[in-house]
């Protein structure tokens, strides 16, 4: 399972990055990368239930009365 | 412009009707009934008031800067920097609210339908199709909406007049029993009424006619209220409050009461229907409206590069958000204040300064002149 996650995160930059570089959008490309390697992390961190600091857990600790 | 797809007013007024009513029509009874009681149907129309306020609000302020979406004026409102922040506050309440839905979706479906499928099936296929309803543009998922809305329509509509044999409207009575104050507490919370009106503020910009802004939203309240309002009635009706609120999905276990002449049966699918179509449409328009948010923020030139990486967020945090479907339940049934806040609050606070800076720019004018 854990291949097939790389598999689909790496398949994304292989959709999306081919196109920017052939438009020359480096602005594009540079924002896309950057957002995709937290997008990597927060997905193989969640898959190996590693405890980020998650703003969704601080959004819920305030909730709870 | 980042989006050359132009939206008519109806179609507007449709994408916000939609995206009230999918996630309100299974959680919302649940927890009106447990806190109002019989008078829970009062909560949505309440509720439905309330979100005239925000989209007021925004609706001004999207005449004040014409062509201009939420996070582009921020910026000219109230400077470059604190412009973005906004923005990228926006995009994460959004994401958050995406991720939420994900998880309402997929733990629905699990819990009445599909318990031994695991939960990345249903998230993993749910963004997928959101991913590629968002790459495709704003008017396609407004058209597409447009043929989904007669779907969700017609169920409903079904669902409520088969029913009527079952119901005991003495159920409901005696009415206006619960404590005003604690009547409009209640009908603050449902997160229906106040992310989704803020969108006006975003789509506005990709109108033909954006003067017609505020009565296509209101009109798509009014009758998301009326609508959910009914189905309340319907199901206390059906069960009376007691039940109601130890029912996890109050709309679908009365729907499959429902049995006519003992060979119309099983309408919960038509539920699973408007559940599955209209959360696609809603997830599909917020991760658009996060991904155009990002893009805007940053400047590019369009907004399709973010969309992807912005899904992957969603998935993830929909896995992590919450440990099960009580935890979810929980969460949703109290306030959130910064929903509050960004939906009601930041918006006026903008055109607070809108006004400010137009009374002020306005003088200085008189004043050139008058020199």
């Amino acid at each position: 399972m854990f291949v097939l996650l790389i598999l689909g995160l790496l398949g994304i930059v292989f959709f999306e990055a081919p196109r920017l570089i052939y438009k020359r959008y480096w602005k594009e490309l540079a924002v896309f990368l950057l957002l995709w390697v937290l997008a990597s992390l927060i997905a193989v961190s969640e898959f190996l239930e590693i405890q980020l600091p998650n703003p969704l857990a601080a959004s819920l600790l305030k909730l709870k009365r | 412009m980042l989006e050359k797809g132009k939206i008519t007013p109806r179609q507007t007024g449709e994408l916000l009707f939609i995206t009230m009513l999918a996630s309100a029509v299974l959680f919302v009874p649940n927890f009106t009934a447990d806190k109002v009681a019989q008078d829970a149907w009062l909560v949505l129309l309440l509720g439905a008031l309330f979100g005239l306020i925000p989209l007021f609000i925004v609706y001004r302020l999207g005449l004040h800067h014409p062509e201009k979406t939420l996070f582009q004026y921020a910026e000219t409102v109230l400077g470059k920097w604190p412009g973005k922040l906004l923005t990228l506050t926006y995009v994460w309440s959004y994401l958050r609210l995406t991720a939420v839905i994900i998880r309402e979706f997929s733990e629905f479906l699990i819990t009445s339908f599909m318990p031994n499928t695991p939960l990345s099936v249903f998230v993993i296929s749910l963004a997928f199709m959101a991913v590629w309803a968002v790459l495709a543009g704003l008017e396609v998922i407004a058209r597409m909406n447009e043929f989904i809305i007669l779907l969700v329509g017609t169920a409903l509509v079904i669902v409520m007049l088969l029913s009527l044999s079952n119901w005991d409207l003495h159920l409901l009575l005696p009415p206006f029993q619960a404590n005003p104050l604690t009547l409009l507490k209640t009908a603050v919370i449902p997160d229906v009424w106040k992310a989704e009106t803020v969108t006006v503020g975003i789509l506005m910009p990709f109108m033909t006619r954006p003067k017609k802004a505020f009565v296509s939203g209101a009109a798509a309240a009014c009758f998301a209220g009326v609508l959910l309002a009914i189905g309340i009635i319907a199901a206390t009706a059906v069960f009376s409050h007691h039940l109601l609120a130890t029912l996890q999905f109050p709309i679908y276990n009365f729907v499959r009461t429902i049995n006519v002449g003992k060979f119309l049966s099983r309408f919960e699918v038509l539920v699973m229907v408007v559940w599955v179509t209209g959360i696609f449409i809603k997830t599909s328009l917020f991760l658009y409206l996060s991904s155009l948010g990002l893009a805007q923020a940053a400047g590019l030139r369009e907004y399709r590069p973010v969309v992807m990486p912005l899904a992957v967020i969603c998935m993830a945090w929909a896995f992590g958000v919450y440990h099960n479907i009580i935890e979810l339940t929980r969460a949703i049934d109290r306030p959130q204040f910064y929903i509050i806040a960004l939906s009601l609050l930041a918006p006026l606070l903008l055109l607070l300064v809108t006004l400010v800076r137009e009374k002020t720019a306005g003088r200085r004018q008189a004043g050139d002149k008058n020199n």
